[in-house]
């Protein structure tokens, strides 16, 4: 039996030497405030809702442009104003106009016969617009939810933060027909490429009780108590063994096993460097209480009610409320703590059938409302981008609210982009105009204030025909993740978010 | 009638005499010798039949030939764990060229949600434990299993994390479990003899193989630079301390999350491998319940007594009277025919389950009928909710009885709401989904994807019959993948997506209401080139013979190799030639 051992790596970071006569707490003690002097690193946050904006009437997309716009029934969260009466959009708006932009006009170009554009998608719709937004390549010629290249969060956590971690998380939970039928990817909504230059989807998670744990459980602050110095280093331990069998196993393997178990490995190592990275203090960085356990997960979408047509009370509704706020709270602090510097939101799926009932108060499902006709639908449908619109508002108060390393607010070094699976307008599927199967007239939402975005504040601003990939682009070139502003095959950043 | 596949050529595909009922194609299908699948064959018990997928004591590694993989990494014998039953080190199995053809690929399989979630409730008698808001989801390819789709992330490695800790967290929680999972009472923090008890115990059942020595010392002492559960134990002047250090390591390590085959090298034949007796049993753990070896299991492997197939046999009819046979049995054929994720839930949908799983229950494991029973027994097991439903007389029970379908036109599992719940759109059916659903699962087709410019999400248009629209769809230039499709579905169109009985069109999707005064459904459906038929039970008459070899690929496939939208190179290695003749046909023909 040996003696017990602190981390080697504990040892090199800064006390070698003479670790063991050092008390453990000591030994254990983050880089602390030093940190706090030096200018706070950029962040990027993107998030994404699986809906289109409207069909025959618009909703959504102001008619003025500049500051003064007056705000649509889907954008009525962005301002200080009461709001529509269902439950899901709440009492009073968020007011973070000053802060918020939206980029109107926007247009997907798509396929003539087999050929695709540059940053186009193929001419069928669901689940094919996500990837030239979030990656700006082309998409593929038929079905494909997966990008054609790295997502922006990806990029941009390589450019902002290095070893810092990229969070990708979910809202939605159920899916429809369990893959969401045959537009769905497993949820991903972020991709990189590793060494070998393949492209890897991130699994997101949609547990808050788990991205806590991953962020905090290996926090320590300041003062970490002793058994919390132990339970740390204990799982050092033992992420460092599983690592060593891991990669025992893996020289045992064929050529196909051991890349994919490879993959495994870094994964492993990516986990066990996390556990050795000291957190820097300062501003409003603390470990937040437990989030609690996952709110109830309410059964598949398709757990209607026995006559197969009413939905029951909680079909295929698991809090999403609850975990936009659990998982938008863990993204703010995690950039306050300089824990990651990149995040990727998935807040409803491609072709989205969350259950709308319980979130804006009409029966139905998001994606049916894009299909249904008449008035009411319409107005459901405006809800429906207003309940994504409300959360991405309400994760720019909470960064505006919250100190940064260096005493400024949080949102002004960074850069949050809101995405839409769809426009309103021509279906080259069908043939038909004002159909939510369009990528005509999309909007994005922009907000925080890195390297001058919004310094003007907010505005509407009209791009006719821009990509949306050009708003992530401004947002990826405001913080300076990218050097030359380009995403994939679009160039250019929108100037007027700059002025 | 004319089979679109003649007998013999079935016979050629299941090794075996369909015409006759006699359904053992379960135990064929070109992963077992040839020698094994004719003994089994004159079985003829449909449940024994599960069985034989299990047998294949080999398979060609994917890491080699055209994938670039090395023989050399199977070789098992001077580090790493033994791979079971002391056979390390080459195989002594004597494989014939017939069934060298029917070697199946094997790779590292990720447990899926469902069986990780069986695994660590077994191994740590977790009742409620479960991964299922945390771990990826399992994509259905049509099964939840598909190696090719299981890509590691951080998706996946920071739930196996937080899963481990919550289990180790647990089981700390509650005194009297952990002291009998320990199995030993600890003399002190640092009792290393009855810390080596447990690692040895748990150990072998964690990762399904007994332990090295070198593992044991790691799990005691740790590895160069780190410490091992003892001085954690130690540290913290608590033994179960160390026992919480080994669950969250055992529970994470890929011995754990994969299940590992490396089997060993056979002489001569490179490429291929021979599994350990260790391998073997978890494989058959796995396919037939879902979950982890139990002990006894292992303790067949580690004394050699799965070698030849008349062992494995008895082992499957052990297993198979175990009541998680019949939930694997049952999420095997709702995965396979589409509706593991039915588009309607509540109490209905949960006596349609329950219904199927009876017709399973009864088919494959009481009676130990003729699989193909599945798709003709003339009874099925409903309460009065659902006998009202099919439009069956009530039976007065609330408790479901066996009740016979009688001149309903129905007839098994093409029948019950499970099935008839597959391929709806817009709240009703759809004859193009069903169609593709029976051709691709049942009939082992591949319908090609729709045109890109065909927009598939469109609300049907109103006040226009079904059988018009689609007639107008296939001759906009898909006629040839729609009449291997539409004419299929029509023939179902009289049985909502409810399994209800109708004769009328639903007017208004959205609210299902019935206007019986505009569209007549006519009912009648076609195979074409076979013969028409009217509902399910006709339809089961011509889907039987391709029902079978197509089991056989689907088995095989849930079993071993994935079989996917995007790995189709990795098909069962022979499917009847005769069959494969008839896909290719079917797919060149059928292109839009």
């Amino acid at each position: 039996m040996g003696s017990f051992r602190l981390h080697r790596r504990t040892l090199l970071r800064g006390v070698a030497g003479v670790a063991l006569a050092l008390p453990a707490l000591e030994i254990m003690m983050p880089q602390g405030r030093a940190r706090a002097a030096e200018p706070s690193p950029r962040r990027f946050f993107v998030a994404y809702g699986g809906i289109s904006i409207g069909t025959t009437t618009n909703l959504v997309v102001p008619t003025a442009s500049g500051a003064d716009y007056a705000l649509t029934r889907g954008l009525l969260p962005l301002g200080a104003g009461a709001l529509p009466s269902n439950p899901g959009l709440g009492g009073e708006g968020l007011d973070v106009r000053d802060h918020v932009s939206v980029v109107s006009g926007l247009k997907i170009p798509w396929a003539s016969g087999a050929e695709v554009p540059p940053g186009g998608r193929s001419v069928e719709f669901h689940g094919n617009t996500q990837g030239p937004q979030l990656s700006g390549m082309r998409g593929g010629s038929t079905q494909q939810e997966a990008p054609n290249g790295p997502t922006a969060d990806q990029i941009a956590g390589k450019g902002l933060g290095g070893d810092r971690r990229v969070l990708s998380y979910r809202v939605q939970v159920a899916s429809y027909e369990g893959t969401n039928g045959t537009v769905g990817d497993s949820a991903r909504i972020s991709w990189f490429r590793d060494e070998a230059n393949v492209l890897r989807g991130i699994d997101p998670t949609f547990s808050p009780e788990q991205a806590y744990a991953s962020l905090f459980d290996s926090f320590v602050g300041p003062e970490p108590s002793a058994a919390a110095v132990l339970l740390l280093e204990r799982k050092r331990s033992v992420v460092d063994l599983v690592r060593h069998k891991a990669q025992r196993l893996s020289q045992r393997l064929g050529a196909a096993d051991r890349i994919r178990l490879e993959r495994h490995l870094d994964e492993v190592r990516a986990l066990e460097d996390r556990l050795q990275t000291l957190q820097p203090m300062g501003g409003d960085c603390a470990k937040p209480p437990p989030v609690g356990a996952d709110p109830a997960v309410g059964g598949a979408y398709e757990d209607w009610s026995s006559d197969g047509i009413t939905p029951l009370g909680g079909a295929g509704h698991s809090d999403e409320d609850l975990r936009a706020e659990l998982l938008t709270d863990l993204i703010v602090m995690a950039f306050a703590c300089d824990l990651s510097r990149s995040a990727a939101l998935r807040m409803t799926f491609s072709q989205c059938w969350m259950q709308a009932t319980p979130l804006i108060g009409v029966a139905g499902d998001m994606h049916k409302f894009g299909h249904t006709a008449g008035s009411e639908a319409e107005v459901a449908l405006a809800d429906c981008v207003g309940w994504h619109v409300k959360h991405f508002a309400r994760l720019i108060t909470r960064l505006r609210d919250t100190e940064d390393l260096d005493g400024a607010s949080l949102l002004d070094s960074t850069a949050a982009v809101l995405l839409f699976e769809g426009g309103r307008g021509y279906n080259p599927e069908a043939d038909i105009q004002d159909s939510a199967h369009s990528t005509e007239n999309m909007i994005a939402l922009v907000g925080g204030h890195a390297g001058g975005l919004n310094a003007g504040g907010g505005q509407h601003i009209v791009k006719p025909d821009w990509h949306p990939a050009n708003v992530v682009v401004s947002a990826l070139s405001a913080t300076g993740a990218i050097p030359d502003e380009t995403l994939g095959e679009v160039s250019g950043r929108v100037p007027e978010l700059f002025g | 009638m004319r089979f679109a596949l003649s007998r013999e050529d079935l016979s050629r595909c299941v090794g075996q005499d369909a015409g006759t009922g006699n359904n053992s194609m379960f135990v064929t299908g070109g992963f077992d010798s040839g020698r094994q699948c004719r003994r089994r064959a004159q079985g003829g018990a449909a449940h024994v039949g599960l069985a034989g997928v299990l047998v294949a004591g080999c398979y060609a590694g994917l890491g080699t030939g055209v994938d670039g993989g090395d023989a050399a990494s199977a070789e098992t014998g001077s580090e790493g764990p033994a791979s079971g039953g002391g056979e390390s080190g080459g195989s002594g199995v004597d494989v014939t060229d017939e069934e060298l053809e029917r070697v199946m690929h094997s790779g590292l399989r990720r447990l899926t949600v469902r069986e990780y979630d069986a695994t660590v409730h077994d191994l740590l008698q977790a009742d409620e434990f479960t991964g299922v808001q945390q771990l990826p989801v399992d994509p259905l390819t049509p099964f939840d299993n598909d190696y090719t789709e299981q890509i590691a992330s951080s998706g996946l490695i920071d739930p196996l994390d937080f899963l481990a800790a919550r289990a180790a967290d647990e089981l700390a929680a509650d005194p009297a479990r952990r002291a009998a999972l320990v199995g030993c009472e600890p003399t002190s923090p640092g009792d290393e003899s009855c810390m080596r008890q447990f690692i040895q115990g748990f150990g072998r059942r964690a990762l399904r193989r007994p332990l090295t020595q070198e593992e044991i010392e790691e799990y005691l002492h740790g590895t160069s630079g780190n410490n091992g559960a003892l001085d954690h134990a130690i540290a913290a002047d608590d033994f179960y301390v160390g026992i919480d250090s080994l669950v969250r390591v055992m529970l994470q390590e890929p011995d754990f999350i994969y299940r590992v085959e490396l089997g060993s090298p056979v002489p001569g034949q490179p490429g291929v491998f021979e599994l350990s007796q260790f391998e073997l049993a978890t494989r058959i753990s796995y396919f037939l319940l879902g979950t982890t070896p139990s002990d006894e299991l292992l303790d067949l492997a580690e004394a050699g007594e799965l070698r030849d197939p008349a062992s494995v046999r008895q082992v499957a009819e052990s297993l198979l009277s175990d009541p998680r046979a019949l939930a694997r049995i049952g999420r095997f054929h709702a995965m396979w025919l589409g509706y593991a994720v039915m588009p309607h839930g509540g109490e209905l949908a949960a006596a349609m389950q329950e219904e199927t799983n009876a017709l399973l229950s009864r088919v494959i494991l009481e009676e130990r009928l003729p699989w193909y029973d599945l798709f003709r027994l003339t009874e099925t097991y409903v309460s009065d909710l659902l006998a009202e439903n099919y439009g069956l007389p009530n039976s007065g029970s609330e408790e479901p009885k066996w009740v016979d379908w009688g001149e309903t036109g129905r007839r098994g599992l093409l029948s019950q709401g499970t099935f008839l719940s597959v391929g709806g759109k817009a709240n009703d059916t759809s004859p193009v989904a069903r169609g593709k659903v029976i051709r691709e699962r049942l009939m082992c087709q591949t319908i090609p994807d729709p045109p890109p410019a065909v927009d598939v999400d469109q609300v049907p248009e109103e006040g226009v019959c079904k059988v018009e629209r689609y007639a107008v769809h296939r001759a906009n230039g898909c006629e040839g993948c729609r009449s291997l499709m539409d004419p299929l579905g029509f023939g179902l169109e009289n049985y909502d997506t409810l399994g209800r009985y109708r004769e009328f069109e639903i007017d208004n999707p959205e609210t299902a209401d019935v206007d019986e005064s505009t569209c007549a459904i006519p009912g009648e459906g076609e195979i074409t080139g076979v013969g028409t038929f009217r509902g399910p039970a006709e339809l089961a008459t011509f889907s039987c013979p391709t029902v079978g070899s197509e089991t056989v690929r689907r088995s095989s496939s849930f079993a071993l190799s994935p079989v996917t939208r995007r790995s189709t190179s990795l098909i069962v290695a022979s499917p009847p030639r005769s069959h494969r003749r008839q896909v290719r046909g079917s797919s060149a023909s059928t292109s839009c």
